[in-house]
């Protein structure tokens, strides 16, 4: 079951995971020790974002001026299975 | 001075494969 993660936690990528872009199958991926995750454009943004600083309201904030129509609850179940697959931790 | 309108990208569902 996916746990809820609030729009004032602050998500932060955890340590041994790398964030990159596969020049080969034009993808951004996260590299951790179990295993890929290969994201979809908006999914490597909201990851991109998640500094330890900012929000998961503010990251949609952030987003907000790149994106049309962004749903603070979708970057929250975002992060919320990100947390599950021990990729991201949150504070808050 | 006259500013083209911001094209926003269309928000897509964020997602990712396993």
């Amino acid at each position: 079951m996916t746990s809820v993660v609030a729009l004032d936690a602050v998500p932060h990528i955890r340590r041994g995971v790398k964030c990159t872009y596969d020049q080969i199958r034009e993808s951004h991926v996260v590299l951790f020790p179990e295993g890929v995750l290969v994201l979809n454009e908006t999914a490597a943004s909201v990851v991109a974002l998640c500094d330890g600083v900012r929000s998961v309201g503010e990251i949609a904030l952030s987003l907000g001026d790149v994106y049309a129509g962004v749903e603070p609850e979708d970057i929250a179940g975002l992060v919320a299975r990100l947390v599950e697959r021990r990729v991201v931790d949150v504070d808050g | 001075e006259q500013k083209l309108p911001e094209v926003k990208r269309e928000w897509v569902k964020p997602d990712f494969r396993d």
